[in-house]
């Protein structure tokens, strides 16, 4: 039933005393207005923040620096009152919608002026700025648009700098990690994680490439990740950082693969005896955090980060430990009968066998052969795990 | 939310680009004003629509002046430390990877690292000011003196520097 149509049926029962107004009241919470997504309103802003920015551009050569200046500063403040005054007066959607127009100037502004009056950028500094000016907003009035903004001007700036300068800029990685981590961690939802972690892993990736780290560090950062994600999941919530994460280290394990084959010899240096240290602290927690969870299975998740780049066959070792995560998943998914291990450990399964396939055969095979059996191969392995699966769904165990 | 604290982030923000802009105007007044000579230009066509491209003597670093280590990534900052000269043109003295203590009339310029000429044993920097935007038709009047501009340029205490003219050199 609509809460329109209940509102207005719920009086005439109170009137007619059919139910009390206590009564009405709880009825109509089990009906809340329904949250519209922001979602044309955002789109309607930054088609409108295009337009305006286009037409700018497309005559800005013609206009003097000051009357720049103006436009720039005038239509700034124009959309952060306008916003500020729709949103507490009239509509919230509305309102942050203009705000975020206005801190789309802002950072247009930075670049606009920059290049105005030659400005030369040594880092990533104007794209920091711009974050702060968009956390900010989200520190007042706790909007998902502006940490959603947040998380994206922090990500992009640090890849920014990461492609222009080669560096990782600190700053930005400390207002996302301890900013943005920080109501990440505190609202317990699933969107937040979602952009934080997305961004977390952009960055990591950015922190690794840029700094001269070996890549192997990307295990210490989505290992934090992975911890990371019992303080922000909420219970009963998506555990969307976990995911995240052991997706991300399972490709890296298939990225080991493929290129820790023969002739990789790997240097023994003060960072990998750093990322030791770092490395045990992390995991001894993750160990100690999946003994004391309700279910026994977590363990299997821990696996897939251990550091088996340090051996001379960590290609086999690599493609070893994918095996054994799939089918750990797969057989105590079987025994608990629980579907979600089920269905995690059979796509799992298909790509490492997949994978195995294509690391083992592609070099002695003729290429048609090579995909023909390939194709066989994966189509008996599904339909195999895929007739389990349905046992397991139905109820019906056998393991 | 808090109204008070909206507007004074809305202002910092407004203020933060005025004062981007202010720093440009007011560098006149507190900046040093040096001549800086102009190298050859690569690619060969320097003209390019309403601006010239210009290259400094200055950026071009040979390795006895280069007093930075040789594992520096591209685009990383790098000082140049200038002296006036002959004709009151400024010469580099030294490139540093620190910003080096100025006596009498030397001058700091920041610049990045470009890429290094091992042949050549040259070190390119760019004190990024390749551009100087001209009035339509005066192109040509640059291109043909284009190897030996005198540009003046005034570096702020800040850092920021600005280019103030381009003149042929005789």
């Amino acid at each position: 039933m609509k809460r329109e149509t209940l509102i207005k049926e719920s009086k005439e029962w109170v009137e007619e005393r059919i139910i009390s107004e206590e009564q009405r009241e709880q009825l109509l919470e089990r009906y809340p207005a329904r949250q519209h997504k922001p979602l044309l309103l955002t789109f309607a802003a930054i088609f409108i923040g295009l337009g305006f920015l286009t037409f700018i551009a497309s005559n800005w050569s013609a206009i003097s620096d000051i009357f720049r200046m103006a436009i720039i500063i005038g239509s700034l403040l124009a959309f952060y009152v306008a916003g500020e005054k729709i949103y507490r007066k009239h509509s919230k959607r509305l309102g942050e919608s203009l705000m975020l127009i206005a801190l789309m100037i802002f950072g247009a502004g930075i670049f606009l002026t920059g290049q105005m009056y030659h400005f030369t950028s040594f880092s990533a500094l104007p794209f920091f700025i711009w974050s702060i000016a968009a956390f900010s907003l989200y520190l007042l009035c706790k909007e998902t648009l502006f940490f959603i903004a947040a998380a994206i001007l922090t990500t992009v700036g640090q890849v920014y700098s990461g492609v222009t300068f080669g560096e990782f800029h600190i700053w930005t990685g400390l207002l996302f990690i301890v900013g943005l981590g920080w109501f990440t961690a505190r609202g317990q939802r699933t969107d937040y994680s979602v952009w934080f972690g997305a961004g977390y892993l952009v960055q990591s990736l950015v922190f690794v490439l840029s700094s001269g780290y070996p890549y192997y560090w990307l295990i210490n950062l989505i290992l934090f990740l992975y911890l990371f994600d019992d303080a922000a999941a909420g219970k009963g919530q998506l555990r969307v950082l976990k995911t995240f994460s052991v997706i991300s280290v399972f490709l890296i394990l298939v990225f080991q693969v493929f290129f820790l084959g023969e002739g990789f010899v790997e240097v023994q240096t003060d960072s990998s005896f750093y990322f030791f240290i770092v490395w045990a602290v992390f995991f001894v927690g993750a160990v100690v955090r999946s003994a004391m969870s309700s279910t026994n299975y977590y363990w299997i998740d821990l696996l897939l980060f251990l550091p088996v780049f340090r051996f001379d066959f960590a290609d086999g070792l690599s493609l070893g430990l994918l095996f054994v995560y799939s089918l750990l998943w797969l057989v105590s998914g079987y025994q608990q009968s629980v579907a979600r291990w089920v269905n995690k450990g059979t796509a799992a399964l298909l790509a490492t066998t997949f994978i195995a396939y294509f690391q083992l055969a592609w070099d002695f095979m003729s290429r048609s052969l090579f995909f023909f059996i390939g194709g066989i191969l994966l189509f008996a392995l599904s339909f195999f795990l895929e007739r389990k699966r349905r046992q397991v769904s139905k109820g019906e165990v056998t393991p | 939310m808090n109204r008070i604290w909206f507007y004074v982030i809305v202002c910092l923000q407004a203020l933060f680009l005025i004062l981007m802009s202010m720093s440009y105007y007011t560098m006149d007044t507190w900046g040093e004003s040096i001549r800086l000579k102009t190298a050859p230009v690569d690619p060969r066509d320097p003209f390019y629509g309403d601006y010239v491209t210009l290259s400094y003597e200055v950026e071009l670093v040979p390795s006895e002046k280069w007093n930075i280590s040789a594992d520096i990534g591209s685009r990383e900052k790098v000082y140049l430390l200038l002296e006036p000269g002959e004709n009151d043109l400024y010469t580099l003295v030294q490139a540093s990877a620190e910003k080096p203590d100025v006596s009498g009339a030397e001058v700091v310029l920041p610049a990045r690292f470009d890429w290094h000429d091992s042949q050549r044993e040259v070190y390119t920097v760019d004190i990024g000011m390749d551009r100087y935007f001209i009035e339509e038709g005066t192109g040509q009047q640059y291109e043909q003196n284009r190897e030996d501009l005198i540009v003046e340029v005034i570096v702020a205490p800040w850092g920021q520097k600005k280019i103030n003219s381009v003149t042929t050199s005789e």
